[in-house]
C-alpha cells in the first residue's frame, strides 16, 4: 500500500522520479576503448636532467647517512606512466634493497578516463617491482584537497606521512593559484608542511613551477613578496646581498618594474621564505635551497620560465635556554637562510643551455629517457622524431 | 534407441521424433542435459552481499597459488576497489577460456592443467598442490555484485607481456535474452583485450580493478542506511529508530554533498581499535580483542551488526571465509594444559566422547593425532587496507562469567564415511572431515554461535546458528556453542552455486547433519555432567564451611559457659520412633525424629539438611545454657519442633 497522507500524496510524482535515480551510476554498455599513448612534456631529456642531476643526486645525499633499512617515503603528483617513481626506485631502491612507500595524486586518472587504465597498468608494474610497500597508492583526488583537513586526501597523507621526499611537480605551478581559493595549492602545502615538520630526519621538498612576471596571481604575488620585503627591512646582510646580486630597487621591491631575472630570483626567495616560515612555525628547521634548475617551456621567454626548486629541510633540536622557565628558542637564523636561498637562486642551472652545449650529455639523457619509456610500455620508434618536432 | 550427440538442435529434433514413435515396449533411453542459459543468469549476480564478491576473488587468488592478496579500497568513499595477487597469472589462452566459458571453468579438468591453472597430475589441485576452492568458474564474475565495469591485468612468469582486459557486463534480462548465437551461447558482456610489453619478465599475478562501483553497492559499503537512520531528527524518529546508535567501530563516512570530504568532528571521523602505526597483523588482532573487550565494557552479548559498520563486518566475514591462520593460534596446536575440558569423539563415532588432559607443551595434535583439517598453509596472506586477515576465533583467555563452568569444553572428532555398498552415483563419493565443538559460557561475537563448515579451508556459509536445523529446544546451550567442521573430502557438490548455503537433500549434508546433531546431544550431556559435578562439589564445600561455622558458635558457647577451653558441645542426634538413634555417642542428646521434623515423607532437600545442621547448633546452645535440663522430654521435642518450623518459615 502506498502512503496516503496528504503530504505524501503530493510528493508521489517526485518520489516516482527519485526511485530510478542512483541505480545506474555512469556505466555505459559499450565496447571499452583504448587510447593511443602520446609522449608528454616530462619525456624530454631536460626533465631527465632534473631527475638525474637534481632529484636523484639530492636523494642520494639525503640517504648517505641512513641505513639501507630506512624506507624512502615519497609523496608526489605522478603522471600515469609513473616515470619519476620508476626512476627513483631504480636509483635508490632496486639495488640498495630500500623500500619505496609512495603516495601519489593524479586527477587525470579519474574514473572512467583512458588515463585511468594507463595508471592502473603502471601501478601494477611499479607495485610489483620489489621493495615497494604494499600501502603505496595513487589517489585520483586533487592534491589541493590535502589543504582540507576533512578530506580523504589529507587523511591518507597523514596516514602515510611524514615523507622523506615531497615532489610537487606542477604543470601550471603555483603561479595561477589564488590564495583565496579554498583548497588552493598554498593551503595544501601549508597543511603538508605541518605534517612534514614532524619528520625527525632531513627531507626534501621538490617544487616544479612556472615562473615569470604576469604568471602569478596578483594577490598571491604580493603576499609572497611581503616576506621578501620583510627580510630586506629586518636583515642588513640580506639587503646587502640583494644589492650585490639583484638589479632591483631594494627599497621598493616592485615586481612590476624589476627585470625578469630579478623577478625569478625574487619569487624563488619569496617561496623559500614562505616554506621556511611554514616549517619554523611547527618545528625549528634548517632550510636550504639545495639546487635550482630551470628551462624554457616557451622558447621565446626572456628567462627560464619553469624552475625546479629543491629545498632541503633539516630539523634542529634545541632546548629552551632556561630549563625551569622555558621560552621558545630561536635557533634558526632566518636572515642567513634567506640570503643563502637568494645566492643559490642566482646560481640556477639553465638546463637548455647545458644540453645545447653538451650534446653527449643530451644523448645520454635521451637514451636514459628511452629506457624509462620502454619500461613504461611506450613504443619509442617515433620518440626522437617527436623530440625534434 | 541411441541418440546423435551433436549438434544440439538436431539432437532435440531427433529426440522429439523418437518420443513420438516410442511405446512402453520401445521407450526412449537418453540422458538429461543442462542448458547454458542458467549460467548466463549466474554471471549477473547470485550473491547477497558485496563481500561475497570479494570472497570469491580471494578464492580465485588462492587457487592461483597466490602467496599474498592485497585488497585496496578508497574507504569510506568506495569509488574504486582493487584486488592484487602474486599468483600464477593467466596466459592469453587461460584468459580466453575464462572469458568465453563463464561457469565452465577449466579448473578441475585436464584442460586446466594445460592452461596452467591446475595441477598437472591432479586437476583438483592448484599448480603448486593446494586443494582448489573455486570450481565452476563464476568467481570472477561475482564482481557483477559490485560493478558492471572492471579491468583485469594479468601476467605469468617468463611472459614478456602483460595481458589487459577491460570488461563491461551486461544486465541479464529474461525478456530480452542476449542474442543467442548458433551454439546457444549468450552475450554476458563486452571485453576489450590487448597485450602490453612488460619489462619485468619474471613477475606474475593478477590484478582486478573495479571501477564504477554500483551506486547501491557503494551505499551498502558506506553503511549509508545505518548513518541515515542515526542522523534522523530525534523528534521525527520512531521509538525504534531512536534506539539505533552509531557503531562502536567504524571507518567514518563521506559527506553526502561532497564525497571527497569526511563527515564528523575532525578528531572523530572514524573509530577504530588500531592506530595508523600498527602493522596489519597487529591491527587485526586489536580488532578481534576489541570485540571480546565489549563483553568487559558492558555489552554482554556483542553483536557485530551493532558494534561494526558494514565495512568492518565485511572484513570480519571475509576473515572467517578464507583459508587464513587463526588470529591467536590453531586450537589443535595450543598447549591447552588445564585451560579447557578436552574430549575426543571415538573413531567412527560409536560411543561417548572420552575426556583427556594435556600437560606441559602437549597439544591436541601431538596427543590425539588430529587437527590436519584446520591446517592452512602459512604462505597465504590477505590484506584488506590496514588489516591482515586471520580467523577471528579465540580459544584462550576468554572473559570469566558467573557460570559455574568457568573453563570452556572442547570436543574434537574426525569422521570418514565411504558409504560402502551404495553406488557412488547416489552417495556423491566418500565424505571425510574433522571438527571441533567448543562450549563456553559466552561466545562472542554472537555471530559465532553456530556451526561453520569449511571445505578445504574455505567457507562461504559462515556460522549457521541453527546448527544445521537442530530441532531440540536447547536455545541457551546452543548459544554457548561454536563449532567448526573441516571437510577434506566430499561435500563440495552439496554447496549451492553461491557457496553460501547447502543443498540439504545431498547425502553428504544429511550425514553431516546427523553427525553434528549426535555430537550436540553428547556435548550437552558432557556439559550438564561437568556443571552438575561442579555444583555438587560447590555444595559439599559450602556445607562443610557452614558446618564449621555452626560448630564454632556452639563450641564458643560451651567454652564460655564451662570456662573450659577443652569443652566440646555434645552431639545432637535424631533417631527413629523408639528414640534409639542408629549410633549413640557418649553424652549425646537424643531426640525422636518424627516429633521434631513432623510426618512429612517428602524427600529432604538441601535446605532441609542445612536447617537440620542449624537446629543441632541451636540445641547445642540451649544445652550449653542448661535450658534443656529444665524441660521434660516432650517439652524439649515441642521446643525443637517449634524452632524447626521457624527455620522452615524463614526459608519460604
Amino acid at each position: 500500500m502506498c502512503p496516503t497522507t496528504d503530504r505524501l500524496m503530493s510528493d508521489q510524482s517526485n518520489e516516482r522520479d527519485d526511485l530510478t535515480t542512483g541505480i545506474f551510476g555512469d556505466t555505459e554498455y559499450a565496447q571499452p576503448r583504448t587510447t593511443p599513448r602520446e609522449f608528454k612534456p616530462w619525456h624530454k631529456p631536460r626533465k631527465q636532467f632534473v631527475r638525474r642531476k637534481q632529484w636523484s643526486a639530492l636523494l642520494r645525499r639525503l640517504y648517505e647517512d641512513r641505513g639501507p633499512g630506512d624506507p624512502l617515503r615519497y609523496l608526489g603528483l605522478p603522471g600515469s606512466d609513473l616515470i619519476d617513481l620508476r626512476y627513483l626506485h631504480e636509483q635508490l631502491c632496486s639495488d640498495d634493497g630500500r623500500t619505496l612507500c609512495f603516495l601519489g595524486f593524479n586527477t587525470a586518472a579519474r574514473l572512467g578516463s583512458p588515463e585511468q587504465v594507463e595508471m592502473n597498468i603502471s601501478l601494477d608494474e611499479v607495485r610489483r617491482l620489489g621493495n615497494v610497500d604494499g600501502q603505496s597508492a595513487v589517489l585520483t583526488d586533487d592534491f589541493r584537497l590535502v589543504g582540507n583537513e576533512y578530506s580523504i586526501a589529507w587523511s591518507r597523507t597523514r596516514q602515510l606521512g611524514p615523507f622523506d621526499v615531497v615532489n610537487i611537480d606542477l604543470c601550471d605551478g603555483l603561479a595561477s593559484e589564488s590564495p583565496q581559493n579554498n583548497g588552493s595549492i598554498y593551503s595544501a602545502l601549508a597543511q603538508l608542511m605541518a605534517l612534514q615538520a614532524r619528520n625527525p630526519n632531513p627531507w626534501l621538498l621538490l617544487i616544479t613551477t612556472r615562473m615569470g612576471r604576469g604568471t602569478f596571481d596578483a594577490d598571491a604575488e604580493q603576499r609572497l613578496i611581503s616576506h621578501f620585503r620583510e627580510n630586506v627591512a629586518r636583515c642588513e646582510g640580506f639587503a646587502e646581498a640583494c644589492g650585490q646580486l639583484l638589479e632591483l630597487d631594494v627599497e621598493s621591491v616592485d615586481p612590476a618594474t624589476c627585470s625578469e631575472a630579478d623577478h625569478l630570483n625574487l619569487m624563488t626567495v619569496a617561496i623559500g621564505k614562505w616554506l621556511s616560515m611554514l616549517v619554523q612555525s611547527q618545528a625549528p628547521s634548517h632550510v636550504e635551497l639545495a639546487s635550482t634548475h630551470g628551462y624554457r617551456v616557451n622558447p621565446a621567454a626572456p628567462q627560464e620560465d619553469l624552475v625546479s626548486l629543491a629545498f632541503r629541510f633539516e630539523p634542529v633540536i634545541v632546548a629552551s635556554p632556561d630549563a625551569l622557565s622555558p621560552t621558545a628558542p630561536d635557533p634558526v637564523d632566518e636572515c642567513a637562510i634567506a640570503k643563502a636561498i637568494l645566492r643559490r637562486s642566482t646560481r640556477r642551472l639553465d638546463v637548455d643551455t647545458i644540453l645545447n652545449e653538451q650534446p653527449d650529455l643530451r644523448e645520454e639523457l635521451t637514451a636514459e629517457t628511452e629506457r624509462l619509456l620502454v619500461k613504461s610500455r611506450y613504443d619509442i620508434e617515433d620518440y626522437r622524431a617527436w623530440l625534434t618536432s | 534407441m541411441s541418440l546423435p550427440q551433436e549438434p544440439r538442435g538436431e539432437m532435440d529434433a531427433a529426440l522429439a521424433t523418437y518420443i513420438k514413435d516410442s511405446s512402453s515396449s520401445s521407450p526412449v533411453n537418453t540422458v538429461l542435459r543442462t542448458d547454458e542459459r542458467v549460467l548466463a543468469r549466474v554471471t549477473d549476480g547470485i550473491y547477497r552481499q558485496p563481500g561475497s564478491a570479494i570472497r570469491e576473488l580471494v578464492s580465485n587468488s588462492y587457487d592461483a597459488d597466490a602467496k599474498q592478496v592485497v585488497i585496496k579500497t578508497d574507504r569510506p568513499r568506495f569509488r574504486t576497489l582493487s584486488i592484487e595477487d602474486d599468483g600464477v597469472g593467466m596466459t592469453p589462452a587461460a584468459l580466453a577460456h575464462l572469458l568465453h566459458h563463464i561457469g565452465g571453468s577449466a579448473k578441475r579438468s585436464r584442460e586446466g592443467a594445460e592452461l596452467g591453472i591446475a595441477n598437472a597430475s591432479d586437476p583438483t589441485r592448484s599448480p603448486s598442490g593446494r586443494r582448489l576452492i573455486g570450481k565452476i568458474g563464476i568467481g570472477l564474475f561475482s564482481v557483477s555484485q559490485l560493478t558492471q565495469r572492471f579491468q583485469i591485468i594479468t601476467k605469468t612468469a617468463g611472459d614478456p607481456f602483460r595481458t589487459i582486459a577491460l570488461v563491461v557486463l551486461r544486465q541479464y534480462s529474461d525478456e530480452s535474452v542476449p542474442t543467442a548465437d548458433e551454439q546457444g551461447e549468450h552475450e554476458a558482456g563486452l571485453v576489450t583485450i590487448w597485450r602490453e610489453p612488460a619489462a619485468d619478465a619474471d613477475s606474475h599475478g593478477t590484478t582486478i580493478i573495479l571501477t564504477d562501483i554500483r551506486p547501491q553497492t557503494r551505499d551498502t559499503l558506506q553503511s549509508r542506511g545505518l548513518w541515515e537512520a542515526i542522523d534522523v531528527d530525534p523528534s521525527l524518529a520512531s521509538a525504534e529508530a531512536k534506539d539505533i546508535n552509531p557503531p562502536y567501530f567504524h571507518i567514518g563516512r563521506v559527506r553526502p554533498d561532497d564525497v571527497d570530504l569526511l563527515q564528523g568532528d575532525i578528531n572523530a571521523q572514524n573509530s577504530l581499535p588500531w592506530t595508523r602505526d600498527d602493522r596489519p597483523e597487529v591491527a587485526f588482532e586489536k580488532l578481534v580483542k576489541a570485540v571480546w573487550h565489549r563483553v568487559d565494557l558492558g555489552t554482554p552479548n556483542p553483536k557485530l551488526e551493532h558494534i561494526f559498520d558494514y565495512y568492518l563486518q565485511m572484513v570480519w566475514q571475509l576473515s572467517l571465509a578464507i583459508p587464513a591462520p587463526y588470529v591467536s593460534g590453531n586450537p589443535y596446536d595450543l598447549p591447552l594444559q588445564n585451560r579447557l575440558y578436552l574430549f575426543k569423539v571415538p573413531q567412527a563415532d560409536r560411543g561417548v566422547p572420552a575426556g583427556f588432559e594435556l600437560t606441559g607443551d602437549e597439544t591436541i595434535r601431538t596427543e590425539k593425532s588430529i587437527g590436519s583439517g584446520a591446517d592452512v598453509g602459512s604462505d597465504f596472506t590477505v590484506l584488506v587496507d590496514d588489516l591482515q586477515l586471520a580467523r577471528p576465533l579465540v580459544f584462550e583467555d576468554l572473559p570469566v562469567t558467573s557460570h559455574a563452568v568457568k573453563k570452556p569444553i572442547l570436543v574434537v572428532g574426525r569422521c570418514r564415511e565411504d558409504f560402502n555398498g551404495v553406488p557412488s552415483e547416489l552417495t556423491g563419493g566418500p565424505l571425510e572431515f574433522e571438527a571441533y565443538l567448543m562450549w563456553a559460557p559466552k561466545v562472542a561475537p554472537t555471530e559465532h554461535q553456530g556451526v561453520l563448515v569449511r571445505v578445504h579451508g574455505s567457507s562461504g556459509t559462515l556460522f549457521d546458528p541453527t546448527f544445521m536445523r537442530y530441532q531440540v529446544s536447547e536455545q541457551t546451550r546452543l548459544r554457548q556453542m561454536s563449532c567448526e567442521i573441516f571437510v577434506s573430502e566430499g561435500l563440495e557438490a552439496a554447496l549451492n552455486i553461491d557457496r553460501e548455503s547447502f543443498n540439504y537433500a545431498h547425502p553428504h549434508v544429511v550425514y553431516l547433519t546427523k553427525w553434528l546433531h549426535t555430537l550436540l546431544r553428547r556435548v550437552a550431556t558432557i556439559q550438564k555432567s561437568i556443571a552438575a559435578g561442579i555444583r555438587e562439589a560447590t555444595r559439599l564445600a559450602e556445607a562443610a564451611e557452614e558446618e564449621e561455622a555452626l560448630s564454632r558458635i556452639a563450641a564458643q558457647a560451651w567454652q564460655d559457659e564451662s570456662d573450659d577451653p577443652g569443652a566440646e558441645p555434645p552431639p545432637i542426634e535424631f533417631g527413629d520412633e523408639t528414640g534409639e538413634p542408629p549410633s549413640v555417642e557418649l553424652g549425646a542428646y537424643r531426640f525422636r525424629r518424627r516429633p521434631v521434623f513432623g510426618e512429612s515423607a517428602r524427600r529432604r532437600t538441601l535446605q532441609d539438611q542445612a536447617n537440620e545442621r542449624k537446629l543441632r547448633a541451636m540445641v547445642q546452645l540451649l544445652a550449653a545454657y542448661g535450658v534443656l535440663e529444665s524441660l521434660t522430654d516432650q517439652q524439649q521435642e515441642r521446643l525443637l519442633a517449634g524452632m524447626r518450623q521457624i527455620l522452615d518459615v524463614s526459608d519460604n
